[in-house]
């Protein structure tokens, strides 16, 4: 137990020192930011258009409309951008300082995911503001507050989802040399099916099965649905507990592949 | 022998002075030919990075006439032809123009500039035009490919005169949107970190992988004048099929002057300033 | 030193001056806004109302401490920096309107910034600047033969410039400054990093270009050796201000470079003999060392009388820097009589 509190209390330091350091640079974020969200605008209005046109699809305007405003929110509060870093560090055999307390190294990168979340936060929520209001009279805004906290509560989850799985990635480092295609692989195939290019629901109905069942879509789709969709109540906790569950999932997947990277790390000498 | 010999102008008038710089672009694109043919490695990662990134992009599209025949009069061959031009100049500008917009800050800061500055060339010439990523072409290429596979799906078949509109529109629209990056990457001259902003652009181009129709009309008019990728992509499509008169064309011709003389008033106002401030 | 009385001076300064306008910038987006609404201003005078003539064919030197100003008048000269008020012609034209015909005319080489590409032959970048010079095929190959012979790099052109030593670097600089046949060439710090052996080759080179092609040459250095060996006028310049401008025997003689002297014993010893010396100054001992500074012209003397201290196990004789001159320059300024 002492070793998590000392840890926890390590995070929130670390935390604190970078989102000082880089809060310097708060011009830039918003420079970011602004990037980050064109796509999922540019998305917006043509697949409103499309409807306009008379385009049948499964879901309707104020679905669409909702999903890719809350997008670019989610999409930057679950990302990961560790793997690369990470698999680096076990290459350059930087990891023998921390073999004796891994915890510690992987604070390090959650400090820094946080820190950097933190300062996104405040360039891409006014950004969003914008186009909420803009496009306020066609979304679906749910009333109860409920709905709200598992919104968070699964944003949350998410973002363990695809941290864990960048560890899991890196780990891999341990036995590759060059992960960094892996790496490149994870960004693209979970920006396919985690609905960020364009929302699951639309995707052919030969796929729907895989799609719905896959854990990429528990890192951004299924948080956005519980706003913008139709979940009923049974679907939204189903979907929470398999959210839930490929969290643990990968989790212990991920400390049994690490462990087995140390092992073999150790074994051939740091 | 002695240099101080009454010498020859170095141009003798303004049209020597341009072919003066178009011999020296050669000579960038021949040191660039030469360099990325020892890196075959990077020419196949490249080729790969944009066969991912035209599949990616033509998913959304290709979803889209899942549910429906057409879009405001767009057929989905019609919006592949589109995709594929959109490739094509998407390509040429990270071939030739990339590589040094994304550096501008380096340049200002590490002082690139000052090296170029004493040299008998235009300063924003050299600084736009200077690194030529060859392996870009490649996906000039396979939008060469999308855009035959759209104009044979969906039946286009331009006369000459059309072809010559669309060439022109898309060379209007290169000239607009190199000067619109150009001038995002001037800022550099008055702001700090500026690196970012080139994200921006991509995010903003984007756009022009749907026609001007698909968005409202308020954004169109942005699409048009602001930023202009309407005349890189929908407007040389739009030659293509035959519905274009010349007047578009045109405008684009007009816009491109504009923005050209625009852009280096921009540029020796940020020269002024940084001859003015650097130490 | 070809001096062509029939021909104009090739530069002509007259109270030039340049002042900085900064505002303070401030951290953060906060302070950024704020700067928008109202901006402090501090302005720093770097340089201050500096005449001088330079003939062809002369080879002077800028000497100075750091941040006097040296860099930034080289600036003014070549055409990079705008001057804040003065008039300045070089070759008849205004530098800093950076018309191509007068840029074709000069060169500018800085010794801590490499012009050349780094990932590329010194050749390809000699190839751009034929094309940027509109050099016909002719004269660029008779050029870089007759360059590369002088400088003894011709098997370095072909080699990538990040692979080359900092002496050979500094040679193929020059020589990519060279090439279009530039009437003034500007230096800034030239030999600056380089060993011994690099240096002498430099400077022979630059005589040996003077020399034959009348070229003018200005150079700004740290260095009193670079300026003893090439230059025979000096212009020093200390706080933005022009102190000196003349001959150089002329400025040593009066400004009478001091030696610093520092001898080691195998045991302790007593340096009061040498303390009361003549021309000798901060005596420091302690212990086995004994550091002083004497006259150039008492050194001799002061070292033959260190060797009688004790049993001498090191001596080292080097040369007071640009600074100590500067300051012995101003503390005698009323006999050099002030040039500004």
């Amino acid at each position: 137990m002492n070793a998590v509190v000392r840890n926890l209390r390590v995070l929130r330091r670390m935390t604190a020192a970078e989102i000082a350091q880089q809060s310097v640079y708060r011009g830039a974020w918003l420079i970011f930011m602004l990037a980050n969200i064109c796509v999922p605008i540019i998305s917006l209005l043509i697949w409103r258009t499309a409807i306009a046109n008379g385009a049948q699809l499964p879901i309707d305007e104020r679905y669409v409309t909702t999903y890719f405003v809350l997008l670019g929110f989610v999409t930057m509060a679950t990302s990961s951008w560790m793997a690369g870093f990470l698999a680096n560090d076990i290459r350059l055999g930087k990891l023998s300082t921390w073999m004796v307390r891994p915890a510690s190294l992987l604070v390090g990168f959650v400090a820094n995911n946080l820190s950097e979340k933190f300062l996104k936060l405040f360039a891409l929520v006014p950004m969003i503001g914008i186009v909420w209001w803009i496009f306020r009279d066609s979304m679906n805004i749910p009333a109860s507050l409920g709905r709200w906290v598992l919104f968070a509560f699964s944003i949350v989850l998410g973002a363990i989802l695809v941290f864990t799985i960048d560890i899991l990635i890196a780990a891999l480092a341990f036995w590759m040399d060059d992960v960094s295609a892996l790496v490149q692989a994870r960004v693209i195939i979970a920006g396919v099916l985690s609905g960020s290019v364009v929302p699951l629901a639309l995707m052919p109905e030969w796929s729907q099965g895989f799609v719905d069942h896959q854990p990429f879509r528990y890192t951004v789709s299924f948080p956005v649905e519980i706003v913008a969709g139709e979940l009923s109540g049974g679907d939204l906790v189903a979907g929470l507990g398999i959210q839930f569950g490929y969290v643990v999932a990968a989790g212990v997947l991920a400390r049994l592949v690490w462990a087995a990277g140390i092992r073999a790390y150790s074994a051939v000498g740091a | 022998m002695s240099y101080v010999e009454v010498r020859q102008p170095l141009d003798r008038s303004w049209w020597h002075r341009q072919w003066r710089h178009v011999r020296l672009w050669r000579r960038f694109l021949a040191q660039a030919v030469v360099r990325e043919t020892q890196y075959r490695a990077h020419f196949l990662t490249t080729l790969l990075v944009g066969l991912v990134q035209l599949g990616l992009g033509i998913v959304p599209t290709l979803l889209l006439f899942g549910f429906t025949q057409e879009v405001h009069g767009w057929s989905r061959a019609e919006v592949i032809t589109l995709v594929g031009v959109f490739q094509i100049v998407t390509g040429l500008m990270a071939a030739f123009v990339a590589p040094n917009l994304n550096r501008m800050t380096a340049y200002l800061t590490e002082g690139e500039l000052d090296g170029v500055l004493l040299r008998p060339v235009s300063s924003q010439f050299y600084l736009t035009l200077r690194w030529i990523n060859v392996a870009e072409l490649s996906n000039v290429a396979s939008g060469i490919v999308v855009l035959v596979l759209g104009l044979v799906q969906s039946g286009i078949s331009p006369t000459i005169g059309q072809v010559v509109q669309a060439v022109v529109l898309v060379v209007c629209g290169l000239v607009l949107l190199t000067c619109v990056w150009s001038a995002m990457s001037c800022l550099a001259f008055w702001l700090q970190s500026v690196g970012p902003i080139g994200a921006v652009y991509l995010g903003l181009v984007e756009a022009g992988r749907y026609p001007l129709a698909f968005f409202p009309v308020a954004v169109r008019t942005f699409l048009t004048f602001a930023f202009p990728v309407a005349f890189a992509t929908t407007f040389p499509v739009r030659a293509l099929a035959g519905d274009l008169g010349w007047s578009p064309v045109a405008l684009g011709a007009g816009l491109s002057v504009v923005a050209v003389m625009l852009i280096r008033l921009l540029w020796r106002r940020g020269l002024r300033t940084y001859a003015s401030a650097s130490s | 030193m070809t001096y062509k009385h029939a021909q104009p001076p090739v530069i002509t300064a007259h109270d030039l001056t340049k002042t900085y306008t900064f505002h303070q910038q401030r951290a953060g987006l906060g302070g950024a806004l704020k700067s928008l609404v109202r901006r402090k201003y501090e302005t720093r005078l770097a340089v201050d109302r500096i005449t001088f003539t330079i003939e062809p064919g002369e080879v002077v030197g800028l000497l100075g401490p750091n941040g006097a100003g040296k860099t930034t008048t080289l600036k003014m000269l070549s055409g990079l920096l705008y001057t804040t008020s003065g008039e300045l012609q070089v070759l008849g034209h205004t530098p800093a309107d950076r018309k191509h015909e007068y840029l074709r005319r000069i060169a500018l080489v800085m010794g801590q910034k490499t012009m050349l590409w780094w990932d590329v032959p010194a050749m390809e970048s000699l190839l751009l600047h034929k094309e940027m010079y509109g050099l016909s095929t002719k004269e660029f190959e008779r050029n870089v033969a007759e360059l590369a012979e002088l400088l003894e790099v011709q098997d370095l052109l072909n080699v990538q410039v990040r692979k080359t030593s900092l002496g050979e670097r500094m040679k193929l600089e020059l020589m990519a400054a060279l090439v279009h046949g530039p009437e003034i060439l500007f230096l800034d710090e030239p030999t600056i990093g380089l060993d011994v052996v690099a240096k002498a080759r430099v400077r022979s080179f630059l005589a040996d270009l003077n020399r034959a092609r009348g070229t003018t040459v200005l150079i700004t250095s740290h260095d009193m050796d670079d300026i003893e060996a090439l230059c025979s006028r000096v212009m020093i310049i200390d706080h933005g201000r022009l102190q000196f401008d003349g001959a150089l025997d002329q400025l040593v003689r009066t400004a009478r470079p001091r030696k610093l002297v520092q001898a080691t014993y195998a045991t302790p010893v007593d340096g009061s003999r040498v303390s009361g010396l003549n021309g000798v100054t901060a005596v420091a001992v302690s212990g086995q060392t004994v550091k002083l500074e004497a006259d150039r012209d008492r050194a001799g003397e002061v070292m033959e009388q260190l060797t009688r201290l004790g049993p001498l196990v090191d001596l080292d004789v080097g040369d007071a820097d640009v600074e100590d001159i500067m300051r012995d320059l101003f503390l005698r300024r009323s006999t050099l009589g002030e040039v500004s």
